[in-house]
């Protein structure tokens, strides 16, 4: 409840005004077709021209030699360059736009002698003795898991142990490729994990705290969290689908294999166990993320019907309650009306005898008795037919 | 000839023949290309009104020139000339329904019918047809100079020499069709991730009845756009599955229909496959996004009328407290002998009577209301019978039900010591804030 309680405070930047500004802009210039027009035709000449003018754009990457080492500090390439020499297509390198920072989408291409890995932020071109890696995509580099990740993928594309132990013995059989697919796979997944932690927990707090009691405040927190829940679980799960699906293709497994490609003897098909392995067990990691995404999912969706079922059923309550009250108010109304006849200044023809006022208030007090006693009569009455509506309902009437 | 278009695209009508030249000059009510000053109307598609008898389109040639703008074949003549069915016109002619696009593959032509683009593309030829829509027409305006810089281009140089990765004229036209098709997407796709993010954010900090108006009202949009994302991603996947129709949408190099080598077209269809999946993964958490918001904030509005009806309930424990305090004097009120009239007690004793009468029914009233709502706090939660569960459910009704002797003490403390107030300790909250937050991106 602690935190929740923090948490309350969104800091709210004036950036945000702005946004909403812009954004209203957006809806009002959006509604003239025109305008509509002019902004597809802004979209599209950046397109076309990042698309057939690349000599105009570079792309801010890291490069890691055949040992491993890196190349400080990170260069500007040129896209054209970069197509030319490692022949890609021009639209390969889309991913590695900028606009694209927030794909949901991850994907891992196959090209003749590269392979351009784009999962979570990490986007990166493989090759048989090279590794670029593109960091123009707005992650932070002194990030702790950017320094994990390029302290790993160092680690791992040299090829030694930290120790002083024969090579031999530490030494990763596989070849530079899958090393560094390892590498990325390994920072996407702590990532994963990571960010699932945080999500746990937090829902896990905030489903506690709503056992005890319902507050706009925790529902909110509620809303929050199962948006950024859902958009969590649609990451992983997309992660997993293409995972799987690299797993149903041989034909590309086997073109994964470069260095083997580079040397002149392509694999055979069926013949890939090493890519194979090592893409399943990234598989049942990401699995087992999804599968408990998915299930704190569910727990929000059961425990918002418990709500609902205890609003309901509290309403109820609520309700049977005021019925009482009115029964009550409408039987002192009652015995009010007659006294208040008696109460007028008029003449009423009983005024100066003794028994008016003791037979008038008895009738005010027994009226109030018989409407109570009809009322509460005709809730209990109504009470039973909800509770078994068939059978009895000619009670109703 | 030059002519300046409105973003400053200069464009040389290198092979524009006689009759496209009079057409520019004279025609005004078919211009596809309006000499300078058209700011404000730079796409200058017009839509044509539909003919039973004639197709009219627009026709670029091998070069990429324009060679005629809006041209009106007779429909018969057309079909036969280019080998086609009437069905196969069918849906580019009375398009006024069109969600479901299609690819229809000829032996001499691809027949392309996607979102807003209807076109025909040949080995050397495209033909866009004109549409009856004038919103489409704006759109296709932009199309028409995205075919002619695409299709004019012939291999891209790099550092002097010219590389060459060849691509087919028909690819080179497919791939300027599916770019305009996937940008128009993207576009349309910003928009709505706008609008209905900013609902969605506004919902998060304050409930209005009109915004939820708004954001029922958006996902409909919403849920069209992304039927048709769907529609076209699938539509490309159903493409890339069969490799009989990727061989026949090799128009300039006939292709075996079993010969499996055509990675290139593959890879062109699969970028662009990839780039739906996006848009339609993306809409598809914008909906469950609106879903979720939408049931919270029923259980939100649900919550509230609990208290509203709360509040009532109370209000009506007050009023009946206030009529019993009535009665008796009510009684007294009557214009009739009651036999203390003179009496110097009689003033006193029914007030107090009365008073304590209200006091003790609005004091029995509260009890009961509270012990409802505390049987409801209890009995519905999976920890009933917990220590801290009782200790929360009290502390819960505490906070809505105050008991009588409560709410003097508390007003009591207030009157003593003035309200209190609640320091917010603000670099604390930030610094937890910005844990969660750095924690998040990571």
């Amino acid at each position: 409840m602690l935190f929740i309680r923090q948490l309350s405070v969104i800091p709210k930047a004036p950036a945000f005004a702005k946004f909403f500004h812009t954004a209203g802009l957006v809806r009002q210039k959006l509604s003239d077709p025109n305008h509509l027009a002019i902004l597809l035709q802004k979209n599209l000449a950046q397109r076309n021209s990042s698309l057939y003018n690349p000599e105009l754009e570079t792309i801010r990457c890291t490069i890691f030699d055949r040992h491993g080492n890196m190349q400080k500090p990170s260069i500007d390439l040129r896209r054209d360059e970069l197509i030319h020499t490692h022949g890609l297509l021009p639209r390969d390198l889309r991913k590695v736009e900028k606009s694209r920072r927030n794909d949901l989408v991850p994907s891992v291409l196959v090209r003749e002698n590269s392979i351009l890995v784009s999962i979570l932020n990490i986007r990166a071109l493989v090759k048989s003795d090279m590794l670029i890696l593109f960091d123009s995509m707005g992650i932070k580099l002194d990030s702790v898991s950017q320094q994990n990740f390029i302290a790993d993928l160092q680690l791992r594309l040299q090829n030694r142990s930290g120790f002083e132990v024969p090579d031999v013995v530490n030494k990763d059989p596989l070849p530079y490729e899958f090393r560094a697919v390892e590498s990325i796979f390994i920072s996407a997944i702590s990532n994963l994990n990571a960010e699932l932690k945080v999500h746990l927990n937090v829902s896990t707090g905030i489903l506690q705290d709503l056992e005890y009691s319902i507050t706009r405040d925790k529902l909110r927190y509620l809303l929050i969290q199962n948006k950024k829940l859902s958009v969590f679980h649609k990451k992983s799960f997309l992660m997993r689908e293409m995972i799987e699906e690299l797993l149903e293709q041989d034909d590309v497994l086997c073109e994964m294999y470069l260095t083997e490609k580079q040397l002149g003897k392509p694999r055979e098909e069926h013949d890939h166990a090493e890519i194979e392995m090592l893409l399943e067990t990234y598989y049942n990691h990401v699995d087992e993320i999804v599968q408990t995404v998915g299930n704190t999912m569910s727990n929000i969706k059961t425990t918002e019907e418990i709500i609902n079922i205890i609003l309901d059923s509290n309403r109820n309550q609520l309700m049977l309650l005021g019925l009482r009250f009115s029964i009550g108010l409408l039987s002192l109304a009652g015995s009010i009306f007659i006294a208040s006849i008696y109460g007028m200044n008029l003449e009423n023809f009983i005024e100066e005898g003794n028994v008016g006022f003791p037979v008038v208030s008895t009738l005010g007090v027994i009226l109030m008795a018989y409407l109570f006693a009809f009322s509460v009569k005709h809730l209990h009455k109504l009470e039973k037919v909800q509770l078994m509506s068939h059978g009895k309902s000619s009670t109703l009437k | 000839m030059y002519f300046r278009f409105g973003k400053g695209l200069q464009i040389q009508l290198r092979h524009s023949s006689k009759a496209v030249r009079s057409q520019l000059r004279w025609n005004s009510t078919t211009k596809l290309i309006k000499p300078i000053a058209s700011t404000q109307h730079p796409f200058l598609v017009k839509p044509v009104t539909p003919h039973e008898s004639y197709v009219s389109c627009t026709i670029f040639n091998e070069k990429g020139d324009v060679t005629a703008v809006s041209h009106k074949f007779p429909k018969w003549e057309f079909l036969q000339k280019y080998g086609l069915y009437p069905r196969d016109l069918r849906k580019i002619d009375s398009s006024t329904i069109d969600v479901i696009p299609s690819f229809v593959i000829k032996p001499k032509c691809i027949l392309v019918n996607v979102l807003h683009i209807k076109a025909m593309i040949q080995k050397d030829k495209v033909f866009v047809f004109d549409t009856t829509n004038p919103d489409a027409a704006i759109k296709l305006g932009v199309l028409m100079y995205d075919l002619e810089s695409k299709l004019s281009q012939r291999n891209i140089n790099y550092q002097g020499k010219s590389v060459s990765y060849q691509e087919n004229y028909e690819h080179r036209a497919l791939e300027s069709i599916l770019i305009n098709v996937m940008t128009c997407l993207e576009t349309e796709y910003k928009y709505h991730h706008s609008v209905c993010g900013m609902i969605l954010n506004d919902l998060e900090n304050q409930i209005d009845r009109d915004k939820l108006r708004d954001l029922l009202i958006k996902s409909k949009t919403l849920t069209a756009f992304a039927q048709k994302s769907v529609l076209l991603r699938d539509l490309l996947d159903e493409l890339l599955e069969s490799d009989e129709d990727l061989a026949g949408m090799y128009l300039s190099e006939k292709k075996h229909p079993d010969a499996d080598d055509h990675s290139d077209l593959e890879m062109l269809l699969e970028t662009y496959y990839k780039q739906c999946d996006e848009y339609v993964q993306q809409s598809e958490s914008l909906i469950q996004d609106i879903k979720s918001t939408e049931e919270i904030v029923n259980i939100i509005l649900d919550a509230n009328r609990n208290s509203l009806l709360l509040f009532e309930l109370k209000v009506t424990v007050y009023t009946l407290g206030f009529t019993v305090a009535t009665l008796v004097p009510a009684f007294y009120g009557m214009n009739l002998k009651n036999f203390i009239e003179d009496s110097n007690w009689g003033f006193a004793s029914v007030v107090g009577l009365s008073v304590a009468a209200a006091a003790v029914v609005t004091i029995t009233n509260m009890r009961a209301l509270r012990s409802v709502t505390k049987l409801t706090l209890l009995n519905n939660h999976t920890g009933a019978n917990n220590k801290k569960h009782l200790a929360n459910a009290k502390l819960a009704l505490d906070k809505e039900i105050p008991t009588f002797w409560d709410r003097w003490l508390t007003s009591a403390r207030v009157l003593w010591s003035g309200r209190e107030v609640l320091y917010k300790d603000g670099s604390k909250r930030d610094m937890i804030w910005k844990w969660l937050v750095d924690d998040d991106k990571k």
